[in-house]
C-alpha cells in the first residue's frame, strides 16, 4: 500500500484560515504598485483606492477565480512529445535556481557563478531520471546582470529538453523570455502545450512591485503556467506564528490567481510556497528547520482545499557545507513535502539557503528524492509478492539467490536504484580510497559532463535565441 | 527466391505535430484511463513492475517510464525465419514485405463455386501461395469445416507448415498450450523443441480487443510466446464508430494504446521478444454496420498506424482484405489503392495481402494471384527514380536526336536497362484488340484461373518430407482431440 498523506490542519482549521484570508483580502487588500494593473483589477470586481494603491477584493470574486483555476494541467517537454500531469499524479521533482555562487567538492572557497557552470548543472539534471522540471542552477555572473535570466534559458533550452521554469524580476525580462520561449516551441501561442512555467513572487507582506504584477498579466495572456510563491518571513515580512505566516502568505497568492483568472480565465496556476523562519539570534533567515517543514504541508493542504496544483521549495539546508546538516535538513523537508503531496517540489541543487548550487549536490538530492519515493510506494502486498509458493519451493536452510523470483524482482522497483551512495563493507570501502557521497557525486558529474551529448536545439532556433539576447542588451548599450 | 523488401516510409498522412499529438494522447489513455486485462499473472507482472494496478476492475495503468522501459527493448529489426535462409525474411522499420489471406470461412473455387472452406482448400491454397514471388509470409488462409472448430489451430498448423518454405504465421485459438502444442508440431521438422525457440520457423498472434481489452486468451498466447522467444504480432481490430471513436484520430489514439500495452507486457516478460505492430482496423461501414477494409479511410488508418509503429521504431504490419465477392474491378481498385497506400507508407509486413474477399470472409484462388500481380506493380512503384551520368543517357539522346528518325530501340542500353529495371506483368494484358482476341479474349480473372490451375498441377508436394508432414498432422489431430476433451471437462 502507498503510504497515506501527511496533514498537520484539520477541516476545521483550514476553514478558519480560509475566512480570515478572505476577509483580509476584502477589508484591508494587497498593494499594488501599478495603475495599469489597479484598473484591471477593477474591472474584475475588485474595490480599488488608487491614491494610496490598494486592491480589495470581495470574496465572490475571489471564490469565482478560485473556480475557474483548473485543478490540473499538462507541462509538457521541450519537444512535447512528453508531459508531466501536474495536480494528479503525486510529486515531481525539480532543480534549484538563481543561486549566485558554486561551491565544488574539495574546494576550499566558493565562487561566483559562471555561465558554463549553468550549462554543466543543466546537463546534469537532463541525465537524472528522478528530476523532472531543470531550472537554472545559478544565475550566471559573467553576463550582463540584467540579462542574466535570458542567457540563463538559453543554455537551458540547448541542454535539456525537460521542463524548464525560471522566476524574473519584472515584466520586460518576462516579454523578452516569453519571446524565447516562442521561439524554443515554435509555436505562437504557448498554451497549446506549455513547455515552460514562471514563478512570480510578491514582496511579502501583501504587496506587489510594479514589474512583477505586471508580468503576472503578461504571463497569464502567453497561456504558460504561472506559479505565484510567496516569500513570507515569520516574524519579519510575516506574523512570527505559523498559523498567521500561512495566513498572509494565503492572503497574497490568492490575489495573484484573482488577477491571472481575471486576465485570462483558466490561465493554469499553480499554488507554491517557500517558507522562511527567522533565528532572531544571529539575524538569519532560514529555510532548513522543522517549522518550515509544517508550514509545507499545511500549504499542500490549502492548495488541495482550493482543487489547484501545488509547488513548494524542498531540498532545503542552511548548512553552508557538505555535512551531516545538509543531509539531514534536505532529507527532512524532502519527505514533508513529498509525504504531503505537494504536487511539484524545486531546489536540488541549492544549498547554503539557496545562495550557493553545486553540481555534486544536485546528484545527491536526486538520491535523496529517489529514496523518498520508493519510500512513499509503500510495500507493495501481491499473491506474488508475497511469495507463498516460493517460500514454499526453497524450503528450509537455503537461499534465495539463484530463484528466478529474484532476478524478476531485481529487475523490478522493488528496491530501489541507487548511483552515489556508500554500500560498501569498510574494508572494500577503506581500500577503495575511502570515498564519501559528495566525492562519488563528484566523479559522477565530470563523467557526465564530459560524455553526456544532450539534445540541443536546431541551429536556426540557437541563432534565433542569440539574435533576441543581443538585442535586448543593446538597449542599455551593452 | 525474390524478396524485394524494398523501402518503403514516402508517405505521410500524419504531420509531425499530429504524431505528437497522438502520443500525448496515447500517453494520458496508458496512464489515466488504463488497459483491461482480464488474465491474472499479466496483471501481476504489470505490479511487479511498479505499475498501478487495480486488481477488483483487472485495470493496468502504465505511466510514461514504464511505457519507455518496455519499448527500449523492444527489437527494431529481427528475422522471421523460412525452411531455409533464402527464405529468411529480415523485418525492419522500412523494407516491405506480404503476408497471406487468413481466416476465411468460405473459398470461391476454380470452379466459380462459393461453398465453406475444406482441409483440402487449406493445402491447396497454402501450395498456390508458396509459389508467389512477391509473397513472404505464409498464413492459414481458410478455417476449415470439415474439423470441429475448437482447437482447429492445431489443424490448421498441419495443413500449411508442411507445405510452404516460407515462415508461418500462426495463430493459438485456446491459449498457452496451443503455443506449446505448435511448438512441438515445429519440432517434428526442426528438430527439437530447442532449435524451434532458437531460430522460430513459424510466430503467434494476439489480437487485442478495442476499446482497451487484453481477453485472457490473447493475453495467455502473449506471455507464452514471449517466454518461448516466439516473435508476435500484437494485433488490434478496431471499428472506428463502433469500437473506437469513429474520427480517425481517436481511433489511432486508442489503437496505440492497446498495442503498446502488450508490447510492454512481451517485452517484461522477455526483453527482446521480437514484437510486430500490428493493426487490421477497418471503419465501420454505416449501411452494412460492418468492417469495411478497403474503404479509403481504412486505409487512411493504415498508413497513420505505420507512422506510430516508427515513431516507436518497432516493424509495423497493417492491411486487410478486400469488401468485393468476386474478382472484379471493385476487387482490382480495393486491392491496388489498399497494395500501393500501405507499400508507400512503409507497411513492413502488409497482411491478407493476397485473396481475401468479402470483409475476410471468403478466399479466392484467383485472387491469390491477381494480388501477387498487383503487388509486384507495387514493387515497382516503390523504387526511386535514378538519377545518375547513366540513367540522363545524354550521350545516346545526343546521338539520336542528330539523326533524322532516330530511335532508342536497338541500342543495347535500352535492352539491358528495360531488362534490369522494368516489371514484366504476368497475367496483366496489353495487347491490341485483335491479337487480345485471337488468344481468346481472356479476361484477368480468366487468366487468373488459367494460371492458379498451372500451378498447382505443377506443385503438389509439401516441402517438407511426406513422413514428417503425416507426423504433424497425426499429432495435429492427437492435440485437437485433447483440447476440445479438455474444453469439454471445464464446461
Amino acid at each position: 500500500m502507498r503510504l497515506s498523506c501527511v496533514e498537520v490542519l484539520s477541516e476545521n482549521e483550514i476553514n478558519k484560515i480560509d475566512k480570515v484570508s478572505k476577509e483580509i483580502l476584502e477589508e484591508t487588500g494587497v498593494m499594488v504598485l501599478s495603475e495599469e494593473v489597479i484598473k484591471i483589477f477593477e474591472n474584475g470586481g475588485a474595490k480599488v483606492d488608487y491614491d494610496k494603491k490598494i486592491v480589495r477584493i470581495p470574496e465572490k470574486v475571489v471564490n469565482d477565480c478560485i473556480k475557474s483555476t483548473p485543478s490540473e494541467f499538462k507541462l509538457y517537454n521541450r519537444e512535447k512529445d512528453s508531459y508531466l500531469s501536474i495536480g494528479k499524479n503525486l510529486g515531481y521533482s525539480g532543480t534549484g535556481h538563481n543561486a549566485i555562487n558554486t561551491l565544488e567538492a574539495n574546494s576550499p572557497e566558493r565562487r561566483l557563478a559562471t555561465k558554463k557552470d549553468v550549462e554543466n548543472f543543466v546537463k546534469i539534471a537532463d541525465t537524472l531520471p528522478n528530476i523532472h522540471v531543470v531550472a537554472n542552477g545559478y544565475m550566471p555572473q559573467d553576463v550582463f546582470y540584467k540579462s542574466s535570466l535570458l542567457h540563463s534559458l538559453e543554455v537551458m533550452a540547448n541542454n535539456t529538453t525537460k521542463h524548464v521554469y525560471f522566476s524574473p524580476e519584472n515584466v520586460d525580462e518576462t516579454k523578452v523570455l516569453i519571446s524565447m520561449l516562442k521561439v524554443i516551441s515554435g509555436e505562437n501561442y504557448l498554451g497549446n502545450a506549455p513547455i515552460a512555467t514562471c514563478q512570480l513572487s510578491p514582496i511579502s507582506p501583501l504587496t506587489w512591485s510594479e514589474g512583477t504584477i505586471k508580468a503576472v498579466v503578461e504571463v497569464a495572456k502567453s497561456g504558460i503556467p504561472l506559479s505565484i510563491l510567496p516569500e513570507p518571513i515569520t516574524g519579519v515580512t510575516a506574523p512570527i506564528t505559523l498559523a498567521g505566516t500561512l495566513t498572509s502568505s494565503n492572503v497574497e497568492e490568492l490575489s495573484a490567481i484573482v488577477l491571472a483568472q481575471i486576465v485570462n480565465p483558466g490561465t493554469p496556476v499553480i499554488y507554491a510556497q517557500a517558507w522562511t523562519t527567522f533565528e532572531m539570534n544571529k539575524g538569519s533567515a532560514l529555510i532548513g528547520t522543522p517549522e518550515c517543514c509544517l508550514l509545507s504541508i499545511a500549504g499542500a493542504q490549502l492548495a488541495r482545499y482550493y482543487n489547484i496544483p501545488s509547488h513548494c521549495i524542498a531540498f532545503d539546508t542552511d548548512s553552508d557545507m557538505f555535512d551531516e546538516q545538509n543531509g539531514f535538513e534536505k532529507m527532512f523537508n524532502t519527505i514533508a513535502t513529498l509525504q504531503a503531496g505537494t504536487n511539484l517540489i524545486v531546489n536540488a541543487g541549492l544549498f547554503a539557503t539557496g545562495m550557493t548550487s553545486s553540481s555534486e549536490q544536485l546528484i545527491v538530492d536526486h538520491e535523496i528524492v529517489t529514496f523518498v519515493y520508493r519510500y512513499l510506494e509503500g510495500i507493495n502486498v501481491s499473491n506474488d509478492s508475497i511469495a507463498k509458493n516460493v517460500i514454499q519451493e526453497v524450503g528450509q536452510h537455503k537461499d534465495y539467490m539463484t530463484h528466478p523470483q529474484t532476478l524478476k524482482y531485481i529487475r523490478s522497483n522493488e528496491h530501489a536504484a541507487y548511483k552515489v551512495s556508500n554500500r560498501n563493507i569498510f574494508d572494500a570501502w577503506d581500500k577503495s580510497g575511502k570515498m564519501s557521497i559528495t566525492e562519488n557525486a563528484s566523479s559522477l558529474a565530470k563523467e557526465i559532463i564530459k560524455e553526456y551529448q544532450p539534445k540541443q536545439l536546431s541551429r536556426e532556433k540557437q541563432e534565433k535565441l542569440k539574435e533576441i539576447i543581443s538585442d535586448f542588451e543593446s538597449k542599455f548599450n551593452k | 527466391m525474390p524478396l524485394r523488401g524494398l523501402r518503403g516510409g514516402k508517405l505521410k498522412v500524419l504531420n509531425d505535430e499530429g504524431l505528437k499529438r497522438i502520443h500525448i494522447a496515447t500517453l494520458e489513455i496508458l496512464s489515466e484511463v488504463g488497459v483491461r486485462m482480464e488474465y491474472l499473472p499479466a496483471l501481476e507482472i504489470f505490479e511487479g513492475f511498479g505499475a498501478d494496478v487495480n486488481f477488483d476492475k483487472k485495470i493496468v495503468k502504465i505511466d510514461e517510464q514504464l511505457l519507455k522501459k518496455g519499448l527500449s527493448t523492444a527489437p527494431s529489426r529481427f528475422t522471421l525465419y523460412g525452411k531455409n535462409e533464402s527464405f529468411d525474411v529480415k523485418v525492419d522499420t522500412e523494407r516491405v514485405y506480404t503476408i497471406a489471406g487468413s481466416s476465411a470461412l468460405s473459398v470461391l473455387d476454380l470452379e466459380g463455386n462459393h461453398r465453406p472452406a475444406l482441409f483440402e482448400d487449406l493445402v491447396k491454397f497454402t501450395l498456390l501461395q508458396d509459389q508467389l514471388e512477391n509473397l513472404h509470409i505464409m498464413h492459414g488462409i481458410v478455417i476449415p469445416s470439415d474439423f470441429e472448430e475448437y482447437g482447429v489451430d492445431r489443424i490448421i498448423f498441419a495443413g500449411v507448415f508442411p507445405y510452404t518454405r516460407r515462415n508461418y504465421y500462426s495463430q493459438s485459438q485456446t491459449g498457452a498450450d496451443g503455443v506449446q502444442e505448435q511448438i512441438k508440431l515445429a519440432a517434428v521438422f526442426q528438430g527439437s523443441e530447442d532449435a524451434v525457440r532458437k531460430n522460430p520457423m513459424f510466430s503467434e498472434v494476439c489480437c487485442m480487443v478495442s476499446p482497451l481489452k487484453h481477453e485472457k486468451i490473447n493475453s495467455e498466447v502473449l506471455i507464452e510466446s514471449a517466454k518461448n522467444n516466439i516473435p508476435i504480432y500484437i494485433e488490434v481490430d478496431a471499428l472506428a464508430g463502433g469500437t473506437t471513436p469513429a474520427p480517425l484520430a481517436g481511433t489511432l489514439v486508442e489503437g496505440n494504446a492497446n498495442i503498446l500495452a502488450g508490447i510492454v507486457l512481451a517485452q517484461l516478460v522477455n526483453p527482446g521478444t521480437p514484437c510486430v505492430y500490428r493493426t487490421s482496423s477497418s471503419i465501420m461501414d454505416m449501411t452494412t454496420g460492418g468492417f469495411a477494409g478497403a474503404a479509403p479511410e481504412s486505409n487512411l488508418i493504415h498508413c497513420a498506424t505505420a507512422q506510430l509503429a516508427h515513431y516507436y521504431n518497432l516493424p509495423y504490419s497493417g492491411g486487410t482484405g478486400l469488401d468485393a465477392k468476386i474478382p472484379d474491378e471493385q476487387a482490382g481498385y480495393e486491392r491496388a489503392l489498399q497494395l500501393l497506400s500501405n507499400a508507400m507508407a512503409g507497411d513492413n509486413l502488409i497482411a491478407l495481402a493476397t485473396g481475401m474477399m468479402e470483409m475476410m470472409l471468403t478466399a479466392s484462388y484467383e485472387q491469390c494471384v491477381i494480388d501477387n500481380e498487383i503487388m509486384g506493380a507495387v514493387y515497382r512503384m516503390l523504387e526511386e527514380v535514378v538519377v545518375d551520368d547513366e540513367t540522363l543517357s545524354l550521350n545516346l539522346l545526343k546521338e539520336v536526336a542528330a539523326k533524322e528518325q532516330g530511335h532508342f530501340l536497338y541500342f543495347k542500353e535500352t535492352a539491358e536497362y528495360t531488362k534490369k529495371n522494368n516489371w514484366v506483368p504476368k497475367l496483366t494484358n496489353r495487347n491490341v484488340w485483335n491479337s487480345w482476341k485471337a488468344e481468346g479474349s481472356k479476361s484477368m480473372r480468366e487468366a487468373a484461373n488459367d494460371a492458379a490451375r498451372k500451378i498447382l498441377t505443377e506443385n503438389n508436394e509439401p516441402a517438407i518430407s511426406r513422413e514428417q508432414t503425416d507426423e504433424i498432422m497425426n499429432m495435429a489431430k492427437s492435440f485437437h482431440k485433447r483440447a476440445i476433451e479438455k474444453s469439454k471437462n471445464v464446461q
